[in-house]
């Protein structure tokens, strides 16, 4: 019994090693930095809490990401999810049909956020974008989009939806393909209807699909950067600001590593914060 | 045999690499940029040079990463003149004092090598210089029935004539509630460099003396009044579009007749050539009635990395980049405004042109560089933020006070 135990450990040390130097460390690191301030010569000092009471009590700019990052977190992954969930149901079965459209939804996936957000902001641009192009062709009003404080952050909210169900939607379908067959077989002899097998049976037997998407989409979208960074620069009047641009901002351009990691601490914190609570909620309840 | 060929690759890859010299640029057009890279691998065969031509919104953050990591290269970079003294505090840049004698320094204008110098030394090698003028179509301003400006540097106009003129020409042409001429389009809408003339026309200072506070300065009576004029044209009179972030679509405005006038830089005169269906003139840089006439300058010059391994070569490849036939070249494809002297006489027929002759003029007399502050990177950054949300509407005495507490805090490192 010891010696198994101990084999175990083995088994799993190289992967405890890697975590350890790729994601412990740096976060470690990054915490620490956190808690000093460097000159522009490099010199650092430590600080105590300095960079976190600043960021609270007397940044400008910091209350204002922190909401934007959550409004865009609650509004995203909900959407994301939904759509993802939906278009897998429609899509797990295995016609021809099905198969090309999971193909299509699947493939924005493929292409770098980077080029989806070049690409979107060429057609939504306001003056010269495809999009208003449709808009004024239909006798509609065009559009600012990412030129107006009320609409960028929907836009890129859009952008992420756009670019990341068909991804989740690939889980949901693994998912979804692991429901045993015979469990709707019996409800089928028990009479039930479609709407009653999906809210009976494939729901529930999806919940661990669920947790696992639900947490690792909230972990990524707090993360969104590349979008910001291409188009909107935090723009227009702070209205896209994510906290994670923030935070590159004040590393690499204002030479603020103190700020910057605090940031992302307070980030990392928020992310913990809202995996533990999904984990517990989406606990999933039987086995099968 | 096949240690041998190992032993041939490695060398072919020693040579290969000592040769090759890294040069990180402003993002021009490739066809403006590649044939004087070609001339000077021509002229030094076996020499590779390799360009990264990077986007300007993306340059400035690049070049932070790059050189805060530390390495060799990029070999050879691009830097904006008021960020001299950023690069030079820190040590990125290699003091060039012994490269350049006297007489060769004085190829360039003293202003030029006063912006490239950071504390008594010899930092960038100036590159270009730049100026800036209110062109306005004739075309739009006829069809309209309204005066043209006259094209004289006795004839400046104040901000208020302008304000007035823009009102007039901002017109909606068929009808649907949204204006189809603008009134004016600003070139680079966010930046310090063409805004910061406004403030100094009404007296205001940008940054306190020793460089390192913004709170007062920013902040001032006069400065804020600057900055409303600014919030003026797009909040209130609504007279230029909102969010035209680039300088090539504030052009195509103008350059398709979709604004009456363009604030804009010296390079105007080459750039808008690719419009030649327009016609267009040139009215001197305005200022607040009362107040005294002030125009940007500064412009790009060329560093070289303090930790590269391939010094002499790049400083060979310095020396003809800013010398007199590439920066000739460089000006007929590119139109930024040469900082050479010799260059200008190179070409009598292009700077003979009324238009340059302003232009010139200006530099002697009404210019004003940036200030001088080892952060000018972040102060530019936030106060360009701040200048970019004012025109969206937040109100600009809020934003800028808000803006000069982010910039102490960043400037404060410095002290």
């Amino acid at each position: 019994m010891f010696r198994s135990n101990r084999a175990g450990w083995f088994f799993i040390l190289p992967a405890f090693v890697f975590l350890g130097l790729f994601k412990i460390v740096p976060i470690g690191v990054s915490v620490l930095e956190s808690l000093r301030q460097t000159t522009y010569t490099g010199r650092s000092y430590f600080v105590g809490f300095e960079n976190y009471t600043y960021l609270f009590f007397e940044d400008p700019t910091f209350w204002n990401s922190f909401w934007i990052t959550l409004i865009y977190s609650l509004v995203v992954n909900p959407l994301i999810i939904l759509i993802a969930l939906v278009m897998a149901l429609l899509l797990n079965e295995n016609r021809f049909f099905t198969k090309f459209f999971r193909t299509v939804f699947f493939l924005p996936t493929a292409i770098s956020f980077a080029v989806v957000s070049v690409i979107w902001s060429v057609v939504l641009d306001p003056h010269y974008g495809l999009a208003n192009g449709f808009l004024t062709l239909f006798g509609l009003p065009a559009q600012p989009f990412f030129a107006s404080t009320a609409q960028a952050l929907w836009c890129l909210v859009f952008l992420n939806v756009w670019r990341s169900a068909g991804y989740w939607m690939m889980y949901f379908l693994a998912g979804l393909q692991n429901i045993p067959e015979s469990l709707y077989q019996a409800a089928d002899i028990d009479g039930a209807s479609a709407w009653t097998k999906t809210r009976k049976i494939t729901l529930p037997l999806l919940s661990r699909t669920f947790a696992f998407v639900l947490v690792a989409n909230t972990a990524f979208n707090f993360l969104t950067f590349a979008p910001v960074y291409i188009i909107t620069k935090g723009g227009p009047r702070g209205s896209t600001n994510l906290l994670m641009y923030e935070s590159y901002k004040s590393a690499f351009v204002n030479l603020d590593m103190g700020r910057a990691s605090a940031i992302t601490t307070i980030l990392l914190g928020i992310i913990l914060i809202f995996s533990l609570f999904e984990f517990k909620w989406t606990k999933a309840g039987f086995e099968y | 045999m096949r240690k041998a060929f190992l032993l041939g690759l490695f060398l072919l890859a020693t040579l290969l690499s000592a040769a090759t010299l890294e040069v990180l640029w402003m993002g021009w057009p490739k066809d403006q940029v590649m044939p004087l890279i070609e001339e000077f691998q021509k002229q030094n065969p076996g020499v590779e040079i390799d360009i990264q031509l990077v986007p300007f919104g993306q340059l400035f953050q690049t070049i932070e990463v790059r050189l805060s990591s530390g390495g060799g290269t990029p070999d050879v970079y691009i830097v904006d003149g008021p960020n001299t003294a950023s690069y030079a505090a820190r040590g990125y840049l290699l003091p060039l004092d012994d490269f350049f004698s006297t007489q060769e320094k004085a190829a360039w204008f003293p202003s030029s090598i006063v912006a490239g110098s950071y504390r008594g030394k010899f930092y960038s090698v100036p590159y270009g210089t730049s100026s800036a003028g209110l062109f306005f179509n004739k075309e739009i301003f006829e069809k309209y029935g309204v005066p043209l400006p006259e094209e004289s540097l006795d004839a400046r106009m104040t901000w208020d004539e302008v304000a007035e003129l823009a009102k007039r020409l901002t017109i909606d042409t068929d009808n649907d509630g949204r204006p189809d001429i603008w009134g004016i389009v600003i070139e680079q809408i966010d930046r310090p460099y063409l805004l910061f003339p406004l403030a100094q026309s009404l007296g205001a200072q940008v940054l306190s003396p020793d460089g390192l506070t913004a709170t007062g300065y920013i902040t001032s009576e006069k400065f804020v009044e600057a900055a409303t004029f600014y919030w003026k044209l797009f909040n209130e009179w609504k007279v230029a579009p909102q969010g035209v972030n680039d300088s090539a679509i504030a052009r195509e405005y103008f350059g398709t007749g979709k604004a009456a006038m363009l604030l804009g830089n010296e390079w105007n005169i080459v750039r808008l050539l690719k419009y030649p269906e327009i016609r267009f003139g040139l009215s001197p840089f305005p200022i607040f009635p009362g107040g005294t006439a002030v125009t940007p300058t500064g412009s790009w010059h060329v560093g070289i990395n303090s930790k590269t391994k391939k010094q002499e070569l790049a400083l060979k490849f310095v020396k003809y980049i800013t010398g007199k036939e590439a920066v000739i070249q460089w000006y007929l494809a590119n139109g930024v405004a040469p900082a050479r002297p010799d260059v200008y006489e190179a070409l009598p027929e292009i700077f003979m042109h009324p238009m340059w002759q302003m232009f010139l003029q200006e530099m002697k007399t009404t210019a004003v560089t940036r200030p001088l502050t080892p952060g000018y990177s972040q102060y530019e950054l936030i106060l360009r933020e701040a200048f970019n949300s004012i025109h969206y509407g937040a109100p600009p005495k809020q934003a800028l006070e808000d803006a000069a507490k982010k910039i102490d805090r960043e400037l404060s490192k410095y002290k």
